[in-house]
């Protein structure tokens, strides 16, 4: 588990490293030309980027983790259960309709969103919901918040909403300021901090929540913590980036394969596979045809779709077994 | 002598009536009584998991107040719900149940419940019998003061409901005790104490022998005991369901 732990994270930083430097030779070319746009090309332009694909696939996988570890169930995740879409709506309203533009105000309506969406999908199937109440609850509330999302940007007071939020909420990381992504990232890194520190309670999540609370942890205020962080860390993240999909569902699932099963202790290398999947799924939109851009969240989910339908039969057959 | 365990008027709102309960320590312990009669809400209430009022001390110490550092070594509870959805190993499950570390108590519980050809394997994939049996020993792994098992007899084959009461009776020490809730009556004559929880009260609280023989239990069950069996009371009406 350590072992691959340390091996995950070298993974990590090399991905980045790659894709801060990739591609290597207009880089090189400036340096001798004009270093000093050499210097922002690389801070202002290449960096926000990196950090942004690093720091929001981390939040994927380790929210993810943490959300099928609380519902135990292994197809929870910020997006299955309605809680990017519900992210999306909140930034998109306050963007639109309350005129906001302040990143940090966006980013607040961004996590309230993925909050409310999560607590209504609670409050829908339940703590313990099965996996197809979850499903059912989460993708109505995420056909409800798309739809809620494309009405707000119809009727919106700019008649350009439609295509200002088009890059926006289709999942994509470029062009984004440093400043943009330090509001996404400084509270998101703070979430995944403390959802750390819940990695024991999580584990034991495994065995029911009667036997986490016969050992001195209250199941409800868990419960609490993991939707506040993971609505944080997610909402902040959709806000400057839109909502990206399967990323969440799929992290986890490789990371349970690390940790031996232990939903709580794969929220580690769950994060550090969501951030080299974000990398690498954000260097691949590079190699797009010339001219055109594929946002990066469009091509998270062609690739994901064929892994996720692989997971619902596995599960499938597990269950008729 | 001062109790082991010392209940103080818990409540479960709609569950369970105001209980008073003094387990000494060296006591094997039986809980009885209808579907819906209390039993579960009794052992949750005990184990601090859920109560609306009163408080359950062991040692002197309200057991809800205890950190979760030292809180499995003072009382382990084992649901009657055998489900487990993540594939960890067997050998991971048990070693769950320990505050820290210990391969040695881990492979001693593997041998006492007789799970060593299932250690490497994922406990998702096992029958609910042998599910069981892991569970079990997750709940036994950090030794507690007080154990509390939630029908543990439940599920197994008969080599295992025998081989089960004698690792019960292991379980219990001159300073541990073990409270069980089970349904087969005939069984607590392998028991110290048999408390009768019906209608969210404890009912009675006799020696085995002494319960078996009881107006209150044939009365409560509605059964009634005909030569060496037991058999549906004539005279009685429809039960009385909470």
């Amino acid at each position: 588990m350590t072992r691959a732990t340390v091996l995950l994270a070298f993974a990590l930083l090399a991905c980045a490293t790659l894709h801060l430097l990739t591609p290597l030779a207009p880089l090189m070319a400036l340096q001798r030309s004009a270093p000093v746009v050499a210097q922002l090309l690389l801070t202002e332009i290449r960096l926000p980027r990196t950090l942004l694909a690093l720091g929001y696939g981390f939040v994927l996988g380790m929210a993810g983790a943490a959300l099928q570890a609380l519902f135990a169930n292994p197809l929870a995740s910020p997006d299955v259960t309605g809680s990017s879409s519900g992210a999306a709506l909140g930034a998109v309203f306050a963007a639109y309709w309350l005129g906001a533009t302040e990143p940090l105000i966006l980013a607040g309506a961004g996590a309230t969103g993925a909050f409310l969406a999560l607590v209504v999908m609670v409050v829908l199937a339940g703590r313990r919901a099965e996996t197809t109440t979850m499903l059912l609850a989460g993708v109505a509330i995420a056909l409800a918040a798309g739809a809620g999302t494309s009405l707000l940007l119809a009727l919106a007071p700019s008649p350009f909403a439609f295509y200002d939020s088009f890059e926006w909420l289709m999942g994509s990381l470029i062009d984004r300021s440093l400043a943009q992504a330090a509001v996404a990232l400084l509270p998101a890194a703070a979430c995944c901090a403390f959802l750390a520190t819940r990695s024991r309670p999580l584990d034991l999540m495994a065995l029911g929540e009667d036997i986490v609370a016969s050992l001195g942890y209250d199941p409800r205020k868990l419960a609490l913590q993991v939707i506040i962080a993971s609505s944080v860390a997610v909402g902040t993240c959709v806000s400057v980036c839109g909502a990206i999909g399967f990323i969440g569902l799929l992290a986890p699932y490789a990371a349970r394969r690390i940790s031996g099963g232990h939903p709580g202790r794969a929220l580690l290398p769950a994060g550090m596979i969501g951030g080299i999947l974000l990398l690498v799924a954000d260097g691949a939109v590079r190699f797009g045809p010339p001219g055109r851009t594929i946002p990066v969240g469009i091509l998270t989910t062609v690739a994901g779709t064929p892994l996720f339908l692989w997971l619902v039969v596995t599960m499938r057959r597990r269950v008729t077994s | 002598m001062t109790a082991l365990l010392a209940a103080r008027g818990i409540v479960i709102a709609g569950r369970l009536l105001p209980t008073d309960l003094d387990v000494p320590a060296g006591q094997l312990i039986a809980l009885i009584g209808p579907n819906g009669g209390g039993k579960t809400s009794l052992l949750r209430a005990l184990a601090g998991i859920e109560t609306s009022a009163g408080a359950t001390m062991i040692d002197g110490e309200p057991i809800e107040a205890v950190p979760p550092a030292r809180r499995a070594k003072m009382a382990s509870f084992l649901p009657a719900s055998r489900e487990i959805i993540w594939p960890i190993r067997v050998r991971d499950v048990i070693a769950l149940g320990l505050p820290a570390p210990d391969p040695g108590r881990v492979d001693e519980l593997i041998e006492l419940l007789e799970l060593q050809s299932l250690t490497e394997r994922p406990v998702d994939r096992l029958s609910t019998g042998e599910r069981a049996r892991v569970l079990l020993a997750r709940a036994l792994a950090p030794r507690p003061r007080v154990l509390l098992l939630d029908e543990p007899l439940s599920n197994l084959d008969p080599y295992w409901v025998l081989r089960l009461l004698e690792i019960l009776r292991g379980t219990v020490t001159a300073s541990s005790s073990t409270l069980v809730a089970l349904h087969d009556i005939e069984r607590i004559r392998a028991f110290d104490r048999a408390l009768l929880i019906a209608d969210g009260a404890i009912a009675a609280d006799l020696p085995p022998e002494e319960m078996l023989a009881s107006e209150k239990l044939a009365g409560t069950f509605q059964i009634e005991k005909s030569g060496d069996d037991w058999r549906v009371s004539r005279r009685a009406g429809p039960r009385s369901s909470r």
